[in-house]
């Protein structure tokens, strides 16, 4: 798990929230704030509470506990926002913005008016119910100046299972300070077969100065997993360290740590056994440091540059410009043809081959993987399991699938909220799961994959599943439904994602306040994407989120109706045949045999209302999604080719058939057609007819025109 | 001449298993053994720990290994953690 990266998004998410938070305190008067408004609220307090307990920021934790209690009492009616409450909240934010900040720099959270803030929350607050005692006084003390530190670091043995890496520790710790000596002891490392590849056999001993105080370095390490060792000292306090770290282990890691602290000229030179003077003395006089002095510097650089941030919007731009110039090469591609120039042509076509180059690398600059989003996981499930006593095991696969950066961003949130609530929600209890014969260890899985040029994400838990009477009964009770309601168990299970709808018994830090699954469908929604749920009782629920590739680069088929060009995600394509011909039926039939089955024609011309006539041959495009076949009637096929999606202007949003579009090499514009939308409006019109005609089809099997008339109304 | 294994760009937790497995059954077919390490574009704590346990096990098995042209990102990472007994190894091949 990269820890800096899980925390840059952190950072990010929680300034986002805040600034959110400001502006609708800031434009909302007191009698006009709306119930939504009131909602993000809470939700940005929730949320940053929720991330900064997955850190350890304890201290936030508090502050934001006790805030959200004082926006959980505006939601529901108990208090009014008038200008001192306003201001009570504003003082939040600023202190929340502070808190944020300090942890940003790596310096110690402020204390500030933390105590005068709680204190003023705590007089608005009616008198608690069972909600956490008021925050003691902070006792942080004011950033220390850069002082020098001792660490011995025994990460444990699964710490590379639980995907985490000490080298990120490392890497963490480099920007808070400087790391002026490191080395690794791996005299644990088997040198037989019982070497196990994932298990971590690593000790670092490290000199470390910076600004920081023990609290802090000791937080760096909180949360790693269980079985790790971690002695931290001041350099003042070098011989007690040095007993403490030379104590643990067994004889041979203690000897190579000794050879370390030897080599680093801080163990005692008097040895106190024998073993270890010869090798002081055959090492000690012109061995190089493990780590020369100025190598940390280089390290520090190197990260620097690994990664560079960019704001978005220029990335975006520079795709649109590159999209351009790939026009424009085309055009003078055209040019120099028409010309005959041959070492014009010739400079043109190397030119065309750069532009792909920088096309494609522009392009996927911005596809990440997953995997980034997903390693933030294991702590989550960690973390909710041991607060609700669940075992549960996290299986994560398809990390390496790759979607828009943007996308990735805004997963984040929709994806913790699911997580938590199959863990709290979907998962029974440890005696309910041993009743009913299950493994007492609950599993979650995480997994990503591609499938009809969409993204899919699957949440799944094998918990005890979505029960259609309880969740009926909730939403009666709530007032979502009426008692008359004739719902498929699809509509039912959609139920759960309708705003303060929850079937949490009690309320838990995590969960159960109405917050979540309504934002997640809302998240998925601005996505362009669709949430799906399957469910069976006793065996588990699966949330299924399917998105769009927005930007992303797919293999698209080209057809031609009249004079345009469309883009078919060619995943979606099976198989391309030409239309039979009936002339009864005006060489239209509405629906084919295909190999026995029986496949809707979707007519692009009628569909689309575009002009012209269809020639005299038409061809037939047999597109699929999930089980359902639909065959599309075009012009002409053009091919292969692969596609940049561009995402429409926001006045083609509500477009249902087409998903984006994307320029051709000839500079013509394409529109990609969104398959999902065009199969569902063709099964049901195809359903719709069933129902009024019920006659044999035009079999597709043969090419040969039919004789026999039999598709037209008799 | 010895037998030339050359590592891909990723060496990882996710590749670890796989890499340990080859290299143990290279270990046992050859006596000399040569490990490019251009390739490797990232590389992590399991990855490096692959490493040092060939590194001894070949000491073990006194087969003849070599560590080859390491990558900026494999020097770096050694350089992040300290790991001696590789750096030593890569140090015997420049010297060479």
């Amino acid at each position: 798990m990269d820890l800096e990266l899980a925390m840059q998004s952190f950072l990010q998410e929680s300034a986002e929230l805040l600034e959110e938070m400001e502006s609708i305190l800031l434009d909302a008067e007191a009698d006009s704030i709306t119930a939504e408004q009131l909602g993000a609220l809470f939700r940005s307090m929730h949320t940053i509470k929720g991330s900064a307990g997955l850190f350890g920021l304890d201290e936030i934790v508090r502050f934001t506990h006790q805030a959200e209690n004082l926006l959980d009492q505006l939601r529901d009616g108990h208090l009014q926002l008038d200008a001192e409450l306003s201001g009570v909240l504003l003082r939040s934010h600023d202190h929340v913005k502070a808190q944020l900040a300090a942890v940003a720099a790596g310096q110690a959270i402020p204390a500030g008016e933390q105590d005068n803030i709680l204190a003023d929350i705590a007089a608005l607050l009616p008198p608690p119910a069972g909600s956490l005692p008021p925050a003691e006084p902070s006792s942080q003390a004011e950033p220390a100046a850069d002082s020098d530190w001792l660490l011995s670091l025994r990460f444990g043995p699964e710490v590379l299972r639980n995907g985490m890496d000490p080298a990120s520790f490392v890497r963490y710790l480099a920007t808070l300070g400087q790391i002026q000596a490191i080395a690794s002891c791996s005299s644990a490392l088997p040198a037989d077969e019982s070497f196990d590849a994932e298990r971590n056999y690593l000790r670092l001993e490290m000199q470390f100065r910076g600004a920081v105080d023990e609290a802090q370095l000791a937080s760096v390490f909180e949360f790693a997993s269980e079985g790790s060792q971690f002695i931290i000292s001041p350099r003042a306090q070098l011989a007690s360290h040095l007993q403490q770290a030379l104590q643990a282990g067994d004889a041979a890691e203690q000897q190579s740590c000794r050879d370390i602290w030897q080599q680093w000229g801080l163990w005692p030179s008097t040895a106190d056994n024998a073993v270890a003077a010869p090798t002081l003395v055959t090492t000690a006089p012109d061995t190089r440091p493990a780590l020369p002095a100025g190598a940390d510097h280089k390290t520090g650089r190197s990260s620097e540059s690994k990664f560079i941030k960019v704001e978005a919007g220029k990335l975006d731009s520079l795709i649109n410009l590159v999209g351009e110039l790939v026009i424009a090469g085309a055009a003078a591609n055209l040019l120099a043809r028409s010309h005959g120039s041959s070492p014009l042509l010739e400079s043109t076509v190397v030119m065309a081959g750069l532009i792909e180059q920088i096309r494609s690398h522009t392009l996927s600059m911005r596809m990440v993987p997953i995997g980034e989003t997903f390693s933030r996981f294991p702590r989550v499930v960690r973390d909710v399991g041991q607060e609700l006593g669940k075992s549960i095991k996290l299986e994560i696969s398809g990390a390496e699938t790759e979607l828009d950066k943007s996308m990735v961003d805004k997963l984040a949130d929709p994806l913790t909220h699911l997580v938590r609530n199959a863990i709290d929600h979907g998962i029974e209890d440890v005696q309910q799961r041993r009743a009913i014969g299950k493994p007492e260890q609950g599993h979650v899985w995480l997994n990503a994959y591609h499938e009809s040029g969409s993204v899919v994400i699957e949440v799944a838990d094998d918990g005890g599943g979505l029960d259609p009477q309880r969740i009926l009964a909730k939403a009666l009770q709530r007032g979502i439904i009426s008692s008359d309601a004739l719902l498929s168990e699809q509509d039912i299970y959609r139920l759960i994602f309708a705003a303060g709808f929850s079937t949490a018994e009690r309320i838990s830090n995590l969960s159960g306040r109405g917050v979540g699954l309504d934002v997640v469908q809302k998240n998925i929604e601005a996505l362009r994407g669709t949430v799906e749920i399957d469910s069976e009782i006793g065996l588990g629920t699966t949330f299924r989120l399917r998105l769009p590739l927005t930007l992303a680069i797919i293999d698209g088929f080209l057809v031609e109706v009249g004079s345009s060009t469309f883009v078919i995600p060619l995943e979606t394509v099976v198989e391309c045949m030409e239309l039979p011909v009936t002339p009864g039926d005006h060489g239209r039939p509405e629906r084919l045999q295909l190999r026995g089955e029986i496949l809707p024609l979707l007519y692009l011309r009628q569909f689309l209302e575009l002009e012209g006539q269809p020639g005299r041959r038409q061809n037939v495009v047999v597109i699929q999604t999930g089980s359902n076949r639909v065959g599309l009637v075009v012009d002409a096929l053009q091919g292969e080719f692969q596609t940049v999606i561009k995402p429409l202007g926001s006045l083609f949003r509500h477009l249902k058939a087409i998903s984006g579009s994307t320029i051709l090499g000839n500079g013509a514009v394409a529109l990609i057609l969104d398959v999902l939308a065009l199969i569902q409006h063709a099964t049901q019109q195809e359903a719709s007819r069933y129902a009024l005609e019920q006659e044999p089809y035009p079999a597709a099997g043969s090419r040969q025109p039919h004789n026999n008339d039999t598709s037209s109304g008799k | 001449m010895p037998h030339l294994i050359t590592l891909a760009a990723e060496q990882t937790i996710y590749q670890a298993q796989a890499l340990h497995q080859q290299l143990a059954a290279a270990l046992r077919e050859h006596p000399q053994l040569e490990i490019d390490l251009s390739q490797v574009e990232e590389i992590d704590s399991a990855g490096a720990q692959v490493l040092l346990w060939l590194h001894r096990a070949a000491q073990q098995q006194s087969c003849q290994l070599t560590l080859s042209h390491p990558s900026p990102a494999v020097r770096d990472f050694i350089r992040l953690l300290g790991l001696q007994p590789l750096h030593n190894a890569l140090e015997a091949v420049d010297g060479s």
